[in-house]
Parts: C-alpha cells; sequence; structure tokens
C-alpha cells in the first residue's frame, strides 16, 4: 500500500498523541517500553521512506538510515529493560 | 564490452544515481550527526543504567506539554519541507517558498516552546546541575535546539534563493540538501523525545 505524505503526517501526529498520553499516565512498564519503541522505529520509517522519499532511492543511503532505527531502538530498549546488566557490563 | 552494452548499462544507472535526494556531502554530514546523536542516546542509557531510581523519577518532572507540542511541531515542519521539495520538481515557485516558509516558522515556534520549557523548568526549580538526569536532558535538548536553529538559517537562505530563482524542476539540489538536513533535525528528536520525556 502506498502512504501518501499527507497519510504519513496523520499517522505521526496519531503516535505522537498517543506516546503523550502514555507519558501522562505515569511509569513504563516493560511492554510500554517495547510498544513505543515500536512506534519510534514506524514514525522513523515513515519519515524515512515516505517524507524523505528514500523508498526508491539508492539502498546504500536508504539502508543505513533505516538500520538507525532498526539498530538504535532494540539496543535502547534493552539497556532500558535490563539497566542491571548494562551497569555490570559498564562498571570498571 | 560493446558500446551498446555499455551504453545501456549507463542509462539502467543513471535513475539510480539521479534517485539520490541532494548530494554525497549533505548525506556524509547526515550520518556524521546520527552518530552524535546516537552517542548521546547511549551515554544517557549507560549513566542511566548506573543511576536507575533518579532516571526514573525524572520524566514526571518534565513539562510533557512542552515535548508534546515540540514533536507535533518537528512532524508537522518535515510535512511541510516534503511539500516545498514536491512543489519545486512541479516548478510551483510560490508554492514552494509559501511551504519553505511555514517550515521555518515550526521551526520559530519549536524554539519559542523550548524557551518557555526552559523558563518553566528554572520556575520549578530544575537547573542543568540539578542531578545527573537533568544535567543530561539539557545536553540532549539543547544541543538539539542549536541543530534547529543551523536548519532554520539554513532554510532562510534557500528560501531567499528559491525567490531569487535559483532553483526550478530541474536543479534544486540546494534545497534538497536544506530538505534532508531538516528531516534529519526531526529523525533525530523522534528518539530523543520518548527516551527522555516518556521512558526516562
Amino acid at each position: 500500500m502506498k502512504i501518501t505524505d499527507t497519510n504519513s503526517w496523520r499517522l505521526l501526529i496519531l503516535i505522537t498523541l498517543a506516546s503523550a498520553l502514555i507519558a501522562e499516565t505515569g511509569g513504563a512498564t516493560p511492554g510500554l517500553i517495547l510498544l513505543i519503541c515500536a512506534a519510534v522505529v514506524l514514525k522513523g520509517q515513515l519519515v524515512i521512506d515516505v517524507l524523505m522519499a528514500l523508498r526508491t532511492s539508492h539502498r546504500a543511503i536508504r539502508a543505513p538510515m533505516l538500520a538507525y532505527f532498526y539498530v538504535m531502538m532494540p539496543l535502547l530498549a534493552l539497556g532500558l529493560l535490563f539497566p542491571e546488566w548494562l551497569e555490570r557490563l559498564t562498571t570498571l | 564490452m560493446s558500446t551498446a552494452s555499455l551504453a545501456t548499462e549507463i542509462d539502467s544507472a543513471a535513475p539510480r544515481h539521479r534517485s539520490v535526494p541532494g548530494s554525497i556531502a549533505v548525506w556524509v554530514l547526515i550520518y556524521a550527526e546520527l552518530s552524535e546523536f546516537a552517542l548521546f542516546f547511549l551515554v544517557y542509557l549507560v549513566t542511566r543504567a548506573h543511576n536507575t531510581e533518579l532516571f526514573a523519577a525524572g520524566p514526571a518532572q518534565l513539562n510533557i506539554l512542552a515535548g508534546t507540542l515540540n514533536t507535533l511541531i518537528l512532524v508537522s515542519s518535515s510535512f511541510c519541507v516534503a511539500r516545498a521539495m514536491k512543489a519545486i520538481q512541479r516548478n510551483e515557485r510560490r508554492a514552494c517558498i509559501r511551504w519553505l516558509g511555514l517550515t521555518i516558522a515550526c521551526g520559530a515556534a519549536y524554539c519559542g516552546i523550548k524557551g518557555w520549557e526552559y523558563l518553566w523548568n528554572e520556575a520549578q526549580g530544575i537547573h542543568a546541575r540539578s542531578n545527573l538526569f537533568f544535567t543530561l536532558y539539557y545536553y540532549l535538548t539543547f544541543n538539539h535546539l542549536l541543530h534547529v536553529l543551523v536548519g532554520m538559517a539554513t532554510l532562510i537562505w534557500l528560501t531567499l534563493r528559491t525567490w531569487l530563482g535559483s532553483y526550478d524542476a530541474e536543479d534544486h539540489e540546494g534545497l534538497e540538501n536544506g530538505a534532508c538536513y531538516w528531516h534529519m533535525i526531526d529523525l533525530a528528536w523522534i528518539i530523543l523525545f520518548p527516551l527522555v520525556y516518556v521512558m526516562g
């Protein structure tokens, strides 16, 4: 399905408002952290593919941009969900 | 290799080359900037791992409304700059200038809200030296604000050049460079907002 830039913008607004609602309702549980990380990946992909119009661009440009979200967000999720593991790993 | 097959190869390679928006220089800059933000995010994560209670309490003290408004504004500004690119591709210079103007207005609104947020923090007794969470919060958000200011200055210059007729449907690489840089600023905020304001 081809998403237009207007629909992409609407979806981005909707995801942002949902994230803000989560922030207002209290602490982030592990499930919510995973959900928010997935939402960030989706937002990133929408901006990269639709608004930046990189969907049909050379993969040498598009792949690192997408990888930024597909690699960074799982790493952040792991760090947020298992801080004690990260603390052990980074203690000298 | 025959001349005909070489010509076919060049023809098939040409559209792929053209499909890269902006110049290679701006992509090097974008990857460098995103790497810088990635490093900050990792520093935030490691610091959080060593101060979990401090960071768990941090987001609740922040102005979520300001963070949310700024996210909505930046996302909208990305949409506006994308429409400006579509307009110049159709040779609609006036429409392009209007969309660029809206993008700059979004950037100005972002700066205004960020200023209000910092003043609100001051009133709540929140400073960069209050604790480690706020030190990193100020470091990340102020650094991002500087990028927005650089992006705005670039877009003002590009709007002026568009008004002077420097860009058209065939030649608008400079405009694409500025648009890609602006999208990068939005992408960095897309990660920064939930990391600092929501998940803590």
